[in-house]
């Protein structure tokens, strides 16, 4: 008799294992299913890895034959930046549904594999509009690109939303907005930056309506100054992407904060342009801890642009600090920038049309800004239709201006004299043409650099000091004066150490925490009122103990047409220690007047008195100093200074200083 | 704590004006908003814009409201005016009494004015600037008497249907 039983034991046996096999196929399988749908992507590569031909498995191990992870591109659209001290990539997005990974913050590899299960998934988890694989462009394209025939592994899917809006951006030309400094405004002292999407051969007045992509941190309208400058600092604050028509930012920088706007075309081909865009697509949802020093809106706005370098990036350039006009500057010395355009803000449009009016019309204007325009309408109905046009282009930009002044709902409509004024013009008939308004001689991209290293000698009868001074940030007003505004000065954490060569000793001279001094002209239509803040510690030789010094104070400025001079008169409150003292605590009041001017080119000269009065003790000084610094190059300047201190302790006499400036 | 507290208030903004601005079938999206008629409509529109009470994604995922609306050329550009028109009748107005300027221009364009005629339109919004600007109450009372004005321009006539 034959054994059946073998065959009979054999094909159930195998029967059996086939059943298993097929039962663990199909049960990973679905497996890895429930995990896409909801939406476990680490999970989901994990059940696939179970299976060698899985397509989310060979993809994965095909991404890791070509070490995709480590892509420098992979790296730049993920935002991952290696620690110093361990050499690991962490990203600088802290948005949790940026990442694919529960751990992909900190991992690209993990965030990589869990990015290509995921395309797989047909699920939008809620918040989320959209699949994976439709938010993700960037990521998608790029892979693909890389995964060559592999791509074929995963089903496609159709992201009509980013079809509408690629189409509806039709970005073939970026362009690199900055509106300019306006130091009355803490958190826009150093400018702004943001990205325009333009298209190819359109009439430049509808630039404006393409889309425009900016960062800015999102503050709570609550927020009290303190906790702005605290959180600022410290990332305390989300910041995001968003993408507004151009004409709405306008609106915020032209009207709203009246800044002078300069446009720069970005030097790029439409492959890094569609890679820009679909980059940007991915970051409107992204969410990161917003620094006002470091990663702010710049900074942010650079690392879009990484994308296209990816291999030597921008942002690597920037450490602790981030200036907007020195990104400017970094994407001109990798030539990815052309020459700008310039945009005048409100005030300075306002002031090229007084510019333009003969004196008497001048003064005919002034009084019906005052008065109303009904009050003039005698003598404007004297005058020839151009001239009644003139005055009334200027009545209306002002009056616009005034408005928007207020921050309040009225800013929104225009009042009753302004309709008035509107209708008048229309009446008319004269047709208006484009103002010509004089740009800047020098674009902002073209000053001195942002940093500054002085080595200067005070002498005295007192002092003989050698000092070097490391300022980080940003402009003064014995700085050369092309690229900034003439008017304003920012000073950051400059720290200065000195050589006391009398008392054979090196010391730490000054540290500036921060300076700031905006000098705004007045005139007959502009009341801006000057103002000056200092917080710092300074000492004038090895001998002397560290004074710290917080001033406040405000001032008048007046333009006076000659040389770019412009006169002041300060008061400034200072809260003084100084262990020398008498009274170590004290209050000073300063009275301070001066001129400040620009005599001949490349030269910037201060004169300066003042009274100090101690409310300690009640004791007055007098105090001086003659300034004179002269440009050599665009980042090299030397300065001459004669001054008497008006200090309540130990007389100086007649101080003189030489200063080498270098700024880079 | 604060970031967590703003996070889930920011998500829940956006969660629930996505689901507002939902395609399929919602509307066409801001336009129909914006174009309601109402005084002074326009320039709040332009306010809750800036001030972040339209989540930053709608321009992004609705081109500007074009969500759930037919998509053809004609209604993109149509949205993209209404758009423009209500977050700058301010501008708009100011450069129609003196018969130029750039928002002018701009809405030229829109209306599909060729360069060549765009000078005509400039001059014919400050010839009509009191039908326009100082009757219309609101947007798209101005846009119907621009669209009326044009027909009757032998110019411009052209560019209207």
């Amino acid at each position: 008799m034959q054994p059946p039983n073998i065959l009979q034991r054999f094909i159930p046996a195998t029967l059996a294992l086939l059943l298993t096999l097929a039962s663990i196929a199909t049960g990973n399988a679905s497996g890895v299913g429930d995990f896409l749908r909801r939406g476990d992507f680490d999970a989901a590569v994990d059940a696939a890895a179970a299976d060698p031909d899985h397509p989310i498995t060979r993809l994965i191990q095909a991404s890791r034959e070509r070490r995709l992870a480590d892509a420098d591109l992979w790296q730049a659209l993920l935002h991952y930046r290696s620690e110093r001290d361990t050499g690991k990539s962490i990203s600088e997005i802290d948005g949790e549904w940026f990442f694919l990974s529960d751990n992909g913050k900190n991992d690209p590899e993990k965030e990589l594999e869990a990015t290509i299960a995921a395309f797989f998934s047909r699920h939008a988890k809620p918040p989320m509009r959209l699949t994976p694989y439709c938010r993700f462009v960037a990521r998608r394209h790029w892979l693909f690109q890389q995964l060559g025939e592999l791509q074929d592994l995963i089903p496609k899917q159709r992201c009509t939303e980013f079809e509408r809006f690629k189409r509806f951006l039709k970005p073939e030309r970026l362009t690199l907005i900055f509106p300019s400094e306006h130091p009355n405004s803490p958190s826009s002292a150093f400018g702004h930056t943001l990205l325009r999407f333009d298209h190819a051969n359109q009439a430049p007045e509808t630039r404006m309506l393409n889309m425009s992509l900016n960062f800015a941190a999102e503050i709570p309208a609550d927020t009290s100054a303190f906790s702005y400058a605290i959180n600022g600092l410290s990332g305390g604050f989300p910041g995001r992407f968003t993408a507004l028509p151009y004409h709405l930012k306008l609106r915020e920088y032209g009207q709203m904060e009246n800044r002078d706007i300069w446009e720069y075309p970005l030097k790029l081909s439409q492959a890094d342009i569609d890679l820009v865009t679909r980059h940007a697509y991915e970051m409107l949802i992204a969410e990161y801890d917003y620094y006002f020093a470091h990663e702010n809106c710049s900074y942010h706005l650079l690392s879009l642009l990484d994308v296209t370098t990816a291999e030597d990036r921008l942002t690597d350039r920037f450490g602790i600090w981030t200036i907007p006009v020195d990104t400017i500057r970094l994407l001109k010395q990798r030539d990815l920038i052309g020459k700008p355009t310039f945009h005048a803000s409100t005030s300075r449009r306002i002031k090229a049309r007084i510019d333009k009016l003969p004196a008497h019309l001048e003064t005919l204007a002034y009084r019906g800004i005052d008065d109303g325009v009904d009050a003039i309408s005698t003598e404007l109905d004297r005058l020839r239709k151009e001239e009644r046009a003139a005055i009334l282009d200027l009545m209306i930009d002002y009056l616009r201006y005034r408005r928007f002044l207020r921050k309040d709902e009225s800013t929104l409509t225009p009042g009753e004299e302004e309709r008035k004024v509107l209708m008048a013009r229309s009446q008319l008939g004269v047709q208006g043409s484009a103002l010509p308004v004089e740009a800047p001689t020098v674009s902002p991209d073209l000053g001195h650099g942002t940093g500054r290293v002085t080595l200067a000698i005070d002498r005295s009868d007192r002092l003989e000091v050698s000092w070097i001074e490391f300022r980080p940030a940003y402009h003064d007003l014995l700085d050369p004066a092309p690229g900034f505004s003439r008017s304003a000065s920012i000073d950051f954490l400059g720290v200065a150490a000195g050589w006391d060569d009398r008392r054979r000793a090196l010391f730490l001279k000054s540290l500036t925490l921060l300076d700031i001094e905006s000098l705004e002209p007045r005139d007959r239509l502009f009341k801006p009122l000057s103002w000056h803040t200092r917080f710092g510690w300074h000492r004038e030789s090895a001998a002397d103990r560290p004074r710290f010094t917080a001033l406040g104070g405000a001032g008048l400025a007046y333009d006076t047409k000659v040389a770019g001079t412009i006169r002041y008169l300060f008061a400034e409150i200072s809260a003084i220690h100084d262990a020398d003292l008498e009274r170590e605590n004290t209050l000073l009041g300063t009275l301070r007047a001066g001129i400040l001017s620009q005599p001949w080119a490349g030269a910037r000269l201060k004169l300066e008195i003042m009274a100090v009065q101690d409310a300690g003790n009640g004791t007055q000084d007098m105090g001086g100093s003659i300034r004179l610094g002269q440009a050599l190059a665009r980042d090299l300047a030397v300065e001459a200074e004669v001054s008497k201190r008006a200090s309540s302790d130990v007389s100086d006499g007649t101080i003189v200083t030489i200063r080498i400036k270098q700024y880079h | 704590m604060k970031k967590i507290t703003t996070l889930i208030a920011t998500l829940s903004i956006a969660a629930t004006t996505s689901v507002a601005f939902a395609d399929g079938g919602a509307g066409c999206g801001i336009g129909a908003e914006v174009m309601k008629g109402q005084k002074g409509k326009g320039p709040h529109i332009a306010a809750a814009i800036i001030n972040g009470l339209i989540p930053n994604t709608f321009f992004m995922t609705t081109g500007g409201g074009l969500m759930g609306c037919d998509t053809t050329k004609a209604v993109e550009v149509e949205q993209l005016k209404k758009t423009f028109v209500a977050s700058n009748m301010d501008q708009i107005s100011t450069d129609a009494a003196r018969g130029h300027g750039q928002h002018l221009v701009a809405l030229g364009y829109l209306m599909g004015v060729e360069s060549e005629d765009i000078s005509s339109f400039e001059r014919l919004t400050q010839q009509r600037y009191n039908d326009l600007f100082a009757s219309a109450d609101s947007p798209s009372e101005m846009l119907d008497s621009l669209n009326l004005a044009m027909r009757n321009d032998p110019a411009l006539a052209k560019y209207v249907d």
